[in-house]
């Protein structure tokens, strides 16, 4: 009788619904936490050691659990040694605030698992055995990443020398643990003493190895990295007939390796900076100490050490935190692949930086000409090099301009072209219902769903795709009146054009401009073509790359800067470094860098 | 058989009536009082609304 009036009553009134979110995230939880962390930021601030006990009763009851207790919560082994939680406990009042490394052994466990939130990190080892010192037993315990680390050299280099040599007769005079574990316990090539946790957390962060001893308040820190990373290959985007094929890869220390084979020079410095307040992702600056001038060195430092923010995973991030002007369509970073192109522009005085995860190396102060350049322009003789930039410059004012002048003739301007091409153009667009710029746009954008879908389509299926597309859907729509055949070719030739902008980034920069020059012949014919450059070469020539003129030495015209811009010289006549780059040491070579000419002529 | 339709499109106006006035209850309750006035408000439009046409136009 009660379930049947139960059911009349919720037939008539409204009754809430039972609560079914799976999930749900509450705005408590993120403010009670952030609270929480100001709390903690205040605490260390005042330089207050541990917590009040009413905060802690505080937190209980809002329901907020410490790392330590969910610890405790998770972790099953810490029930079983009791006395050992119960050390913990101790110590856990004192790790919240610990900036050092503590002489008792708890103290710095304590911290570490707080830290990595053991036993819930899984891929967090944490390995404890005994030393044997001068006759007396010493806990120890090393921490590492696993999958971070090389765990034959953790094994050979780490663990074999402290658990067996240590226990063989040490011929030393010197009482101190610490010196004895590095000089005699510890055989690895790569052995630091820190005192700070920090310090031991980052270097664990990033491949190492934290060693504690118990009974010294230093921790060392071993560096074994080893993790799974790509071999070199050759490099995707620059690909070039003549000269290198080696390409960077995501590993910092082998693509600083790979610019220093190819330059050889003890006067390369490559410094490393951290980006990002907790990634603290390596990068390297590089530099030739006595070529970049130093004010240059001094500004890609300060702007790197300026960058405030998490994460940072690839120099696309970054080349876009330092550059100067965001909102240029052009990049004002070079972003390359190859070494050599990197090891060649430092010997100009340039600067380069190199990312961790990351196969684009970051190349600056850039200029426009320079985006314009291939590193085989270098490695070919002059007189090909010289065509291959002419062709490639008519490709690209091609790929820029070709569509906007088609609209601009077509429309505004049909007296300049011959009247039979006149009459053929109109022949052809007699069945199109569309103006042209309608026919062009359906066309433009059709080529770059095309280009798009053939990037992101795995394989030989994306080529497969790029004919298909091209030559099936060109066709179709000729044959059903939606576009004129002329435009099919200045589609066809505007997109081979841009395949010939050597870097990618610029090209994406012209694809974009090319709308912008459409939509103003179609507004004004040549007349709007002509204020897009103006604006455009105003837009250019008032913008800097780390102090450089983005179009020097063109605008401003430099001194001795042309021998290897628009076009290039004998590589023998190239004596000078770009004189706008104000390097310390503007000669490169000699006058006369073929000697062998002279002393032919002194015969 | 026209009183009879106009019976059961009454009563069932009034079911409606009479759930949607509850619901407005509990969000009053639950201190959503705009929320409460606007779903009272409907409520009786829904209710007011066909029983005028029904009556007086039809």
């Amino acid at each position: 009788m009660a379930d049947f009036k139960s059911k009349l009553k919720g037939l008539f009134f409204f009754k809430e619904p039972e609560k079914i979110e799976k999930f749900i995230l509450k705005e408590n939880e993120s403010r009670n936490s952030s609270s929480e962390n100001k709390e903690k930021d205040s605490e260390e601030r005042e330089g207050r050691t541990s917590r009040d006990n009413n905060n802690k009763e505080s937190s209980k009851k809002r329901g907020v659990k410490t790392p330590i207790a969910r610890i405790k919560q998770v972790g099953a082994k810490d029930e079983e040694k009791s006395e050992g939680s119960d050390e913990d406990d101790k110590g856990s009042k004192d790790i919240s605030g610990m900036t050092k490394v503590s002489k008792k052994l708890s103290d710095n466990l304590a911290y570490i698992k707080e830290k990595y939130t053991i036993p819930v990190n899984s891929d967090i080892v944490i390995r404890e055995f005994n030393i044997t010192v001068k006759g007396k037993t010493i806990p120890t315990f090393i921490v590492f990443i696993d999958g971070m680390t090389d765990t034959k050299v953790l094994d050979l280099a780490i663990l074999q020398p402290l658990m067996l040599l240590s226990n063989m007769e040490i011929k030393d005079d010197d009482n101190e643990v610490g010196n004895i574990i590095r000089d005699h316990l510890l055989p690895h090539n790569q052995i630091q003493i820190v005192t700070e946790l920090s310090d031991v957390v980052d270097d664990i962060n990033f491949g190492g190895c934290g060693v504690f001893v118990d009974g010294i308040d230093k921790a060392f820190t071993a560096d074994v990295k080893g993790w799974k990373s790509r071999s070199i290959e050759r490099p995707n985007t620059e690909m070039v007939i003549r000269g290198p094929q080696e390409g960077f890869n995501e590993i910092l220390r082998t693509n600083t390796g790979l610019i220093r084979k190819i330059l050889k020079d003890e006067d390369l410095i490559a410094e490393n900076i951290s980006v990002g307040r907790r990634s603290k992702t390596p990068c390297s600056l590089m530099y030739i100490k006595d070529i970049a001038n130093e004010s240059l060195v001094n500004e890609v430092r300060r702007r790197l050490e300026g960058i405030k923010i998490d994460y940072l995973f690839d120099s696309g991030e970054l080349e876009q935190l330092i550059e100067d002007n965001p909102y240029l369509a052009a990049p004002q970073i070079l972003a390359t692949e190859r070494p050599d192109r990197v090891a060649s522009m430092l010997t100009e005085g340039k600067v380069a930086i190199v990312v961790q995860g990351s196969p684009f190396v970051l190349v600056m102060p850039t200029t426009h000409i320079d985006l314009f350049h291939t590193p085989e322009d270098s490695y070919l003789r002059f007189p090909y090099a010289n065509m291959l930039r002419i062709i490639r410059i008519s490709a690209i004012a091609m790929s820029l301009l070709l569509p906007g002048f088609y609209i601009a003739i077509t429309t505004f301007h049909q007296e300049m072209i011959p009247t039979d091409l006149l009459f053929a153009i109109e022949a052809s667009r007699e069945k199109v219902p569309f103006p042209s710029l309608v026919e062009i746009l359906i066309m433009e954008f059709a080529f770059e769903f095309i280009r798009e879908a053939g990037v992101r389509i795995p394989g030989p299926l994306g080529s497969t795709l790029g004919i298909i597309g091209g030559l099936i859907l060109g066709q179709a729509a000729v044959a059903a009146n939606i576009v004129s055949p002329i435009l099919i070719i200045i589609v066809a030739v505007t997109g081979i054009g841009s395949f010939a902008v050597p870097n990618f980034s610029l090209g994406y920069a012209y694809r974009i401009i090319k709308f912008v020059y459409i939509f103003l012949a179609a507004t004004a014919g040549f007349l709007g073509i002509a204020i897009g450059l103006f604006l455009q070469g105003l837009w250019l020539t008032s913008s800097k790359s780390f102090g450089i003129p983005f179009m020097a030495p063109i605008a401003p015209v430099t001194n001795g800067g042309l021998t290897d811009q628009i076009l290039r010289t004998p590589i023998w006549k190239q004596e000078k470094r770009p004189d706008f780059l104000n390097a310390k040491n503007n000669r490169k070579q000699e006058h006369f860098s073929r000697k062998w000419v002279q002393d032919d002529k002194k015969k | 058989m026209r009183n009879l339709n106009m019976i059961i499109i009454v009563i069932f106006l009034l079911w409606v009536f009479i759930k949607t006035v509850s619901y407005g209850k509990w969000t009053w309750n639950r201190k959503n009082r705009l929320g409460a006035i606007a779903i009272i408000i409907i409520a009786i439009i829904e209710l007011v609304l066909p029983i005028y046409s029904v009556y007086f136009i039809l």
